[in-house]
C-alpha cells in the first residue's frame, strides 16, 4: 500500500473507534428510554385479542384521566381503523403517560412534531411520557399500514 | 466531448447474440445471454412498477384525491416495492450485470454452473409471472412490500391475494439463492491465473460479498415465509396472540433478511461505480485494499443491524442501544468507499461519457440518503422520523438514486461491449439531466414532508395540512423523471438500429472484459489469460513487462481463425425444471394435485441434469496447463449450499427457542417428548453416516456393487430414522398435540418436520444414485457424484445431531 493509502487507513481506524466510543457512551453511559414492552395483554387459550384487552385493566376503561396536577394518563385502544379515544384535550405543561395497546393488527401512534411515535403491536402495552409545553392542536395518526382505511385512521390532541 | 477515439473495429464471425436462431435462447446456457434476458425482463418489470408509481403519485397530488380507488391505492404501493426490489434491482444487480461482466472480468468462460445459471433465470421469470397473475384473480397483494404480521393473516388479509405474494416470494428465493450460490463458486474457484483476490477488479468483490449475503439472508426470510403460509393454509399461529406468539416474530425474520437485502441491492452498484469512476477519470481506483475490506465489512457487520428497522416496537434500551452501535459502525466502510470514489475524482483527467455523468450523480445521491440513514441510526432521531415520509426519501435517495442510477451507468458502460453498438451522447445527456432533475424533484420534497408529519403508505390525505404544495412537487417530478427514462428507451433502440458500430475497447479500460471483441464471441476469451497485477487489461497494454502483449484479438480473427474451443452446451431441463416449480406455486393457490404433477416435472428436471452428459462426476476438461482451479466446483458448490441451508435450520431452531415457554396450554416438550426412543433413531441416523463412508470408499475403489449395496444400506436406515419420527408425530397427535394446538406443536413439527423432509430428499437422492449404478452411470471415475450426495447426507445428520441436543435433551439436562 502506498503512503497516502496507510494514513488514510489509519485516519478511519481511528474515526470508527473514536465515534464507537461516542456511541456507545451515550448509549449505555447516558441512556436512552424508548416505549417499553414489558407489559403484555395476557391472552386465556384460544381467547380472541380483541375481547383479551378489554378484560385487561386500565383498558377496560379507556379514556384521558388526571391522576396528579399538571399529570394525565392516556389509556387508548387501537383498533381497525380508529384510536378509542382519538381526541384528547389538555391544559399547556401537562404531562401525558400513553398506554395503548390494539385489538387486532399492528398499528401505529404517531404525533408529529412530538417525540410521541412507537409501533402498537398486537399483545403488547406501548407507554410512552411527553410533557405537552407549547399550546396548540396535534396531528395524531397511524402511521403502520394497518389495512383498507389506514389513511383515515387519525385524531388529534389540544392542548390550549 | 472526449470519448476515446475508436480503435479499429473488429468483429467476430459469429457472436454470443448472433449464433443460433430465436428458440435457442430457450436452452441457452451462455451467461451473456442469460443477462441480456434477465435485463430485458428486469426492464420491463421497471417499467410496470414505475407505471404502479406514477398512478400513485398522481393519486397523492392532491388532497382527498379519487384517482384511484384505496384498494387498487394499496395493491400498487405493495406491488411497486415488490416490484423494484425483487423485480428490478436485484434481478438487475445480480442477474444482469453480474453475469454479462463479472465473469469477463475474471477472465472466465461461463460461470461454475451454466445449467444452473439458465435455471435461476427462468425460475425468476415463471415466479415473477406467478405473482403478478394474482391480479386476475381477485387482485395484486396489498398488505405492503413488507408483509407486517399480523395484517397477513387469512383473517385480516381474505383471499388469494396474500398467499400469491408469499408463494411467489418463495419461488423467487429459490432463483436467487441458486443465482448467489452460482456466482459465489464462479468468484472463488475460476479467476483467471495469477488473478488472485485483492488483483480481482472491485467489482467482482462486490458481486462475491451480495452473493455471499444472499446466501445468509434469504433463509430467514424463507422460514419467515414458510410460517406465514402455513398460518394462512394449515390454521397455525405463528403471528397471532391467540396461541401465546407475536407478530413480532414476523419482524424479525423478515428483517434478519430485509437489511442484508438493501445491502444486495447496494453492493453491485457500488461495484459499477467502482468501474466507472476509475475508467472515466482516467485514474486507477484509490485505496483499493481499503476498499476490498470495506465491501466484506459491510456484508459482514450488515446481519448485524437489522432491528434499527424496529426502533419503535419496544425492544428496550439494550437492543435500541447495540442495534444503533451497529448501525452507525456500517456507516464507516461505506463511508470509505464515498472518500475513496472522491479521491479517485481528486486531479483526475475526465471523459463526459453519459455514464460518468450517472456516476458523479450516485457519489452526490447516495451520500445524502447515507446522511439520512445515519441520522435515523439514532433511535431519539428515529421516532420523529419512523414510519414517515422522511424514510421514504431516505430509501428512495439510496435505491433510487443510488442503485438504480449506478445501474444506469453501467448500462451506457458496459452497452457498446454487450451489443456492440455505441449509445448516442446526445440522448443519453437529455436522458440524463432529465432523469436526474425529475428524480430529485419528486424526493427531495420528501424530507420536508416527513418533517412536517405526513406519514406512510396513505392513500389519501386531508386539506389544510400544508402538505398540498410538496406533493404536488413531487409528482410534477415524478412525470419528469419518466420523461427521461422514456429518452433512455429511445436511446436503446436508436443505438440498436442505427448506432455506429462499437470497438473492442471504446473507453481504454482498465479490466479484462475490454480485451475481447463487442460483442464477444460465445467463448468470451480465445486464450485465457494470465493476470499480474490489478487493471490487468490496463498492465497489459501500458505496463512494462515483456512478454506480456495484448491478446491478438485482431490477427486472429481477421485470419478467419475461430477458435476450437469447448463451450458449455445447450440444454433443455433448467426451463422445464422452473415450469414444474411454477407448477407447484398455482398447485398451492389452486388445486394441490397440480403441486404433485410439478414436484415429479422437478424432480425428473434433476435428474435430466444431473446424468445430461456422460463427464458428469468427473474432473472437468485439463484445458489449462497449471491447476488453477484448487477444488472441484462442485464440491464448493455444495458445501457453498450447505452454509446457506445451515442458516435456515438455524431460524427454526430459533423459532422453537423463542417460543419455548410461551405456550398458553399444553402438552410441551417436558411432557411429551420421549429421549430413550428418540436415542434410537438419532443412533440409526448416525450409523447410516457411517454406512454413507463406506459406499463412497466402494465407488471410490470401482466396486460398483458393494458401493451400491452400502447405499441401499444407507438409504435403508434413513428410512428407519424417518419411520421413528412417524411413530412420534402420530403418538404425539393421538396425545393431542396436533399441528394448530399449541406454540410447542407448531415449532417443534415444523423443525423436525422440515428435517425430516431433508432426509426423505436425501434418501430419494441416494435411491437415484443407486439405480443410476445399476445401468452403468455411476463408474469409477464419477464417484465425485457419490461424494457430494454422501455430504449433503452428513450435514442432515449434524442438522439432526444440533436438533436432538436443543429440542430433546436440553430439556433433560436442564430441567427447563
Amino acid at each position: 500500500m502506498a503512503v497516502y493509502e496507510k494514513i488514510f487507513a489509519a485516519i478511519s481506524a481511528a474515526v470508527l473507534v473514536l465515534l464507537l466510543i461516542a456511541v456507545g457512551y451515550a448509549a449505555i453511559g447516558l441512556g436512552i428510554n424508548l416505549p417499553s414492552h414489558r407489559e403484555v395483554i395476557p391472552v386465556k387459550p384460544g381467547q380472541n385479542l380483541a375481547s383479551a384487552v378489554l378484560e385487561t385493566p386500565p383498558f377496560n376503561t379507556p379514556g384521558l384521566r388526571q391522576i396528579a396536577k399538571n399529570k394525565y394518563e392516556a389509556v387508548v385502544i387501537a383498533s381497525a381503523w380508529s384510536f378509542l379515544p382519538s381526541e384528547f384535550d389538555l391544559p399547556a405543561g401537562a404531562e401525558v403517560t400513553f398506554r395503548v395497546t390494539s385489538a387486532d393488527v399492528t398499528h401505529g401512534f404517531f404525533i408529529p412534531g412530538t417525540r410521541v411515535n412507537t409501533m402498537v403491536i398486537p399483545g403488547q402495552i406501548s407507554v410512552i411520557t411527553y410533557r405537552f409545553d407549547k399550546p396548540g392542536t396535534y396531528l395524531l395518526i397511524c402511521h403502520e399500514y394497518c389495512g383498507l382505511l389506514h389513511h383515515t385512521m387519525a385524531g388529534k390532541v389540544v392542548v390550549k | 466531448m472526449a470519448v476515446a477515439v475508436p480503435k479499429e473495429v473488429v468483429k467476430a464471425r459469429e457472436n454470443y447474440l448472433t449464433e443460433g436462431g430465436l428458440l435457442s435462447w430457450l436452452v441457452t446456457v451462455d451467461h451473456k445471454r442469460i443477462g441480456v434476458m434477465y435485463g430485458l425482463t428486469s426492464l420491463a418489470f421497471m417499467g410496470l412498477a414505475g407505471f404502479e408509481a406514477l398512478a400513485m403519485r398522481i393519486q397523492l397530488a392532491q388532497p382527498n384525491n379519487h384517482f384511484l380507488s384505496a384498494d387498487l391505492y394499496n395493491q400498487f404501493f405493495t406491488m411497486h416495492g415488490t416490484t423494484m426490489i425483487f423485480l428490478v434491482i436485484m434481478p438487475l444487480g445480480l442477474g444482469f450485470f453480474g453475469n454479462i461482466a463479472m465473469p469477463l472480468q475474471i477472465g472466465a468462460r461461463d460461470v461454475a454452473f451454466p445449467r444452473l445459471n439458465a435455471l435461476s433465470y427462468w425460475i425468476f421469470l415463471f415466479g415473477a409471472l406467478f405473482m403478478y397473475s394474482s391480479f386476475l384473480f381477485g387482485g395484486l397483494p396489498d398488505a405492503g412490500w413488507f408483509g407486517y404480521a399480523n395484517l397477513t393473516e387469512r383473517f385480516f388479509t381474505p383471499g388469494s391475494r396474500e398467499d400469491f405474494w408469499a408463494i411467489g416470494l418463495l419461488i423467487l428465493g429459490i432463483s436467487s439463492i441458486l443465482g448467489a450460490l452460482n456466482f459465489f463458486v464462479t468468484i472463488v474457484n475460476m479467476r483467471a491465473p495469477g488473478m488472485t483476490f485483492m488483483r480481482m477488479p472491485i467489482f467482482v468483490w462486490n458481486i462475491l460479498v451480495a452473493s455471499v449475503l444472499v446466501l445468509v439472508a434469504f433463509p430467514p426470510l424463507t422460514v419467515g415465509l414458510v410460517f406465514l403460509v402455513m398460518d394462512r393454509f394449515l390454521g397455525t399461529h405463528f403471528y397471532s396472540t391467540v396461541a401465546g406468539a407475536t407478530p413480532i416474530l414476523w419482524q424479525h425474520l423478515f428483517w434478519l433478511f430485509g437489511h442484508p437485502e438493501v445491502y444486495i441491492l447496494a453492493l453491485p452498484a457500488f461495484g459499477i461505480i467502482s468501474e466507472v469512476i476509475p475508467c472515466f477519470s482516467r485514474k486507477p481506483l484509490f485505496g483499493y485494499a481499503a476498499m476490498a475490506y470495506a465491501t466484506a465489512l459491510i456484508g459482514f457487520i450488515s446481519y448485524g443491524v437489522w432491528g434499527h428497522h424496529m426502533f419503535a416496537t419496544g425492544m428496550g434500551p439494550i437492543a435500541d442501544a447495540a442495534f444503533a452501535l451497529s448501525t452507525m459502525a456500517i456507516a464507516i466502510p461505506t463511508g470509505i468507499k464515498v472518500y475513496s470514489w472522491v479521491a479517485t475524482l481528486w486531479r483526475g483527467n475526465f471523459v463526459w461519457t453519459t455514464s460518468f455523468l450517472y456516476a458523479l450523480a450516485f457519489v452526490v445521491q447516495f451520500t445524502l440518503g447515507g446522511l439520512t440513514g445515519v441520522m435515523h441510526a439514532q433511535p431519539p432521531i428515529d421516532l420523529q422520523q419512523t414510519g414517515s415520509y422522511f424514510i421514504v426519501a431516505h430509501f428512495h435517495y439510496v435505491l433510487g438514486g443510488g442503485s438504480l442510477f449506478a445501474f444506469l451507468a453501467g448500462l451506457y458502460y458496459w452497452w457498446p461491449k454487450m451489443t456492440g453498438r455505441m449509445m448516442n451522447e446526445k440522448l443519453g445527456r437529455i436522458n440524463f439531466w432529465l432523469t436526474c432533475i425529475g428524480f430529485n424533484m419528486t424526493f427531495f420534497p420528501m424530507h420536508f414532508l416527513g418533517l412536517g408529519g405526513m406519514p406512510r403508505r396513505i392513500y389519501t390525505y386531508g386539506a389544510g395540512l400544508h402538505w398540498d404544495f410538496w406533493n404536488m412537487f413531487c409528482t410534477i417530478g415524478a412525470f419528469v423523471m419518466a420523461t427521461g427514462i422514456l429518452f433512455l428507451l429511445i436511446a436503446m433502440v436508436e443505438s440498436l438500429t442505427r448506432g455506429p458500430e462499437a470497438p473492442a475497447d471504446p473507453w481504454d479500460g482498465r479490466t479484462l472484459e475490454w480485451s475481447i471483441p463487442s460483442p464477444p464471441p460465445v467463448y468470451n476469451f480465445a486464450e485465457i489469460p494470465h493476470v499480474h497485477s490489478k487493471d490487468a487489461f490496463w498492465e497489459m497494454k501500458y505496463g512494462n513487462n515483456p512478454g506480456h502483449k495484448v491478446p491478438e484479438v485482431a490477427a486472429e480473427h481477421e485470419a478467419g481463425h475461430v477458435p476450437h474451443i469447448h463451450v458449455p452446451a445447450p440444454s433443455m431441463f433448467p426451463i422445464l425444471l422452473a415450469a414444474g416449480l411454477a407448477l407447484c406455486g398455482i398447485g398451492a393457490v389452486a388445486w394441490l394435485r397440480i403441486t404433485l404433477v410439478g414436484l415429479l416435472i422437478v424432480y425428473l428436471a434433476i435428474v435430466g441434469i444431473g446424468f445430461e452428459y456422460p463427464t458428469y462426476g468427473e474432473h472437468p476438461s485439463k484445458e489449462r496447463g497449471d491447476d488453477i482451479y484448487p477444488l472441484d466446483s462442485r464440491k464448493v458448490g455444495m458445501w457453498t449450499f450447505i452454509g446457506s441451508e445451515s442458516l435456515f435450520f438455524a431460524s427454526l431452531i430459533g423459532t422453537y427457542m423463542a417460543y419455548k415457554g410461551r405456550d398458553l396450554i399444553g402438552p410441551t416438550a417436558k411432557e411429551i417428548l420421549e429421549i430413550p426412543l428418540t436415542s434410537f433413531s438419532t443412533f440409526v441416523l448416525l450409523m447410516s453416516s457411517l454406512l454413507m463412508v463406506l459406499a463412497l470408499a466402494g465407488f471410490e475403489r470401482g466396486d460398483i456393487k458393494a458401493g451400491r449395496n452400502w447405499l441401499f444400506a444407507t438409504a435403508g436406515l434413513g428410512c428407519i430414522f424417518l419411520g421413528g419420527q412417524a411413530y412420534e408425530f402420530n403418538k404425539f397427535y393421538h396425545e393431542g398435540v396436533t399441528l394448530q394446538h399449541n406454540l410447542f406443536g407448531q415449532t417443534f413439527y415444523t423443525l423436525v418436520g422440515f428435517h425430516g423432509l431433508h432426509v426423505l430428499l436425501g434418501v430419494i437422492w441416494l435411491l437415484t444414485l443407486a439405480f443410476a449404478s445399476f445401468k452403468d452411470m455411476v463408474p469409477k471415475k464419477r464417484a465425485l457424484a457419490v461424494e457430494f450426495g454422501g455430504l449433503y447426507w452428513h450435514f442432515v445428520d449434524i442438522v439432526w445431531i444440533v436438533i436432538f441436543s436443543l429440542v430433546y435433551l436440553m430439556d433433560k439436562v436442564t430441567g427447563a
